[in-house]
């Protein structure tokens, strides 16, 4: 356990799925070298496989004291191999070519993008960003054998030593968010670094930042005034995501609320489209309670009254989303 | 005082055990010029042969189980050069896949003791006695490294090894080159892993130390006292089961390393210390819960004679 943890809230109500933040994150970390491939961050939709496909029955995380086996991803069945396209038959060539992909892919992120679960009028499908969890107990670094991982001191951040690492691949079998990547050209395993060079500066993480929904909040968690100990501890409305992994993540998601059924005759029953149980499975019993607290909030500000927790969610200005501690005379 | 006398009585009888006569040694052939890469070369045929059993490593959780693996190897030296052709069966190749993340490569290991007349512990090395290590893993360039113990291997400054490797129909043969070094020493010692396995890191299988048998080196001789043991193997037996030791070293138990394979990994001297100093060094992984047994010297003598007759 670190000194001081850093942490991340996702409003899943905010989300819209745009990928701006997966393309921040790729652009920046991920876009060379034999991590084409990977997405330290990227949105999928649920219910679905997700990405890795079937991530959560990969096995990992902890029972009691003991790391649980888990599987690792193929790259061309379970994480998709980036296809080439026709770039110079559809863009430089004579005739009407339209650009495609060389290559039929099998598998990618958001691979099932927008179709969900449920039957019309009653489909349903929410957006759920992933990175790496930066956990409190993270199994990924009591799996290597070289301590070749290690947690930041002064900010929980978790790191792989490139140095140390030798391609052993126990840490990407340990984590049960399947958020580490083995990197086959370098034979070595890489993952989200929480943007530390740009936390050390005072800069938001790039997912963060540039989320156009400002669905993102960061903070440490030992700050009062930050919207992590707000939303998590205070409000109880922002969850971990599948807690019963035991890695205790520091990534909270606010849960999606959603419109209500139809029965046969075409009138709203009241009860909500995405099914309690099934955001119970994501976000374990308190989800109810978090939901209502929500629902609660929204209508007093609905009804003209104040509520502190939704000007916090909608976050009328950007900079108050972030708490880094920033250095003097540094914004981002 | 007394450890002298048994030392002494030692020299004086004849072993039951010694490495000389176990065959534990790799005779090294001198050559004109620089040993040749290709693992056909007819050059091969000049340096003898020798079988050198790799066990399964039973202190690494999941393993390779099962039988022992039957490694070849022979020995080049010429123009300032060492050279090690390494042949052994693995039915399935496995080389390092630029498309997969799941996968895992074969690959194969030479490493070198520190020149002293004590061996380190076979698996790495450990604090104090530094290992030199040449690493092939098909489809890569070789890799010099070093290690002092478990969880210590690193690059080693120096030009990596060349290497050559063939791909034959049930296995691989595998010539591993370098400047022959002063801290070569004086024992060598093998390990495969095998990439249809998941093998990588302690999922291997490894030989003991053999003897360096090298034309300008130590003797093999130097390590005189590690490689006998003159202990009678069914008073060891005994004594094994007297004092508990499979309630913790039995396969299936896991709270001391299983010694079902000691006799094949290990040297009489690497055993003798384990007994009498188990603390001086532990494998990872495994509490340091065996204590210092009250042993006279010649039933510690007996209890080494007994580990080294289970392969």
């Amino acid at each position: 356990m670190s000194t001081r943890q850093l942490a991340m809230v996702i409003d899943l109500n905010k989300c819209i799925g745009c990928q701006t933040c997966t393309l921040a994150c790729k652009s920046q970390w991920t876009d060379r070298g034999g991590r084409e491939f990977m997405y330290w961050n990227h949105v999928e939709t649920k219910p679905g496989k997700g990405f890795p496909r079937d991530w959560e029955a990969a096995g990992g995380g902890w029972e009691n004291d003991s790391l649980k086996p888990g599987k690792l991803p193929r790259l061309v069945e379970d994480y998709g191999v980036p296809a080439d396209f026709n770039y110079d038959a559809a863009l430089f060539e004579p005739g009407d070519k339209p650009l495609r992909p060389l290559d039929a892919m099998q598998w990618g992120p958001n691979w099932e993008e927008d179709q969900g679960a449920g039957e019309f009028p009653n489909g349903y499908f929410f957006y759920l960003p992933r990175l790496c969890n930066h956990c409190t107990q993270p199994a990924c670094l009591a799996a290597c054998p070289r301590q070749a991982i290690y947690k930041r001191e002064q900010d929980g951040i978790v790191l792989i030593d490139q140095e140390r690492c030798r391609g052993y691949r126990y840490c990407v079998a340990a984590c049960p968010y399947k958020k580490i990547y083995f990197n086959p050209l370098a034979g070595k395993s890489e993952k989200c670094i929480f943007c530390y060079p740009r936390v050390e500066k005072g800069v938001p993480q790039a997912c963060a930042y540039q989320c156009v929904g400002r669905a993102r909040h960061v903070a440490y968690v030992d700050d009062a005034e930050g919207a992590v100990h707000q939303l998590v501890s205070v409000w109880k409305v922002a969850l971990p995501l599948h807690a019963e992994y035991g890695t205790q993540p520091n990534v909270y998601y606010v849960p999606p609320l959603s419109p209500p059924t139809f029965d046969a005759d075409g009138k709203p029953t009241g009860q909500p489209r995405i099914p309690d149980d099934y955001l119970q499975q994501l976000f374990g019993p308190a989800v109810d309670t978090a939901l209502a607290t929500l629902q609660q909030e929204i209508d007093k500000k609905a009804r003209g009254e104040s509520s502190p927790l939704m000007d916090l969610l909608i976050a009328y200005r950007h900079g108050d989303m972030f708490r880094l501690s920033r250095p003097d005379g540094v914004t981002p | 005082m007394r450890r002298a006398l048994v030392w002494l009585a030692l020299l004086l009888i004849v072993p039951p055990w010694s490495a000389a006569e176990s065959g534990r040694t790799i005779r090294v052939v001198e050559q004109a010029g620089a040993p040749p890469l290709d693992p056909t070369d007819l050059a091969w045929t000049r340096a003898p042969a020798t079988s050198v059993a790799l066990y399964p490593q039973a202190t690494a959780p999941g393993g390779p189980g099962g039988a022992v693996l039957p490694l070849e190897a022979r020995a080049l030296h010429g123009a300032g050069r060492l050279a090690v052709r390494l042949a052994w069966t693995d039915a399935h190749e496995n080389s390092a896949d630029p498309l997969a993340t799941h996968r895992f490569a074969d690959a194969v290991a030479v490493q070198f003791a520190p020149a002293g007349k004590t061996l380190p512990y076979v698996g790495m090395g450990e604090p104090g006695q530094p290992v030199q290590i040449w690493f092939w893993r098909a489809g890569q360039p070789a890799q010099r490294l070093a290690a002092q113990g478990f969880g210590s291997l690193a690059r080693s400054p120096g030009a990596a090894p060349e290497m050559r490797a063939r791909r034959t129909a049930g296995g691989w043969e595998v010539v591993l080159r370098s400047e022959a070094d002063t801290r070569l020493g004086t024992a060598i010692a093998f390990a495969a892993w095998d990439g249809a396995e998941a093998g990588r890191a302690g999922r291997k299988r490894l030989s003991a130390w053999q003897a360096l048998d090298i034309r300008g080196g130590p003797s093999p001789t130097a390590l005189g006292a590690e490689a006998v043991s003159s202990g009678d193997p069914v008073r060891g037996a005994r004594l094994y089961a007297e004092h508990g030791c499979v309630s913790c070293h039995a396969p299936d138990v896991g709270l001391g390393p299983s010694l079902v394979h000691a006799g094949g990994i290990h040297w009489p001297g690497y055993l003798r210390r384990a007994i009498l100093e188990p603390a001086a060094f532990r494998v990872p992984g495994y509490a340091s819960a065996m204590p210092a047994l009250p042993l006279h010297m010649d039933e510690v003598e007996d209890l080494v004679a007994y580990l080294m007759s289970l392969h």
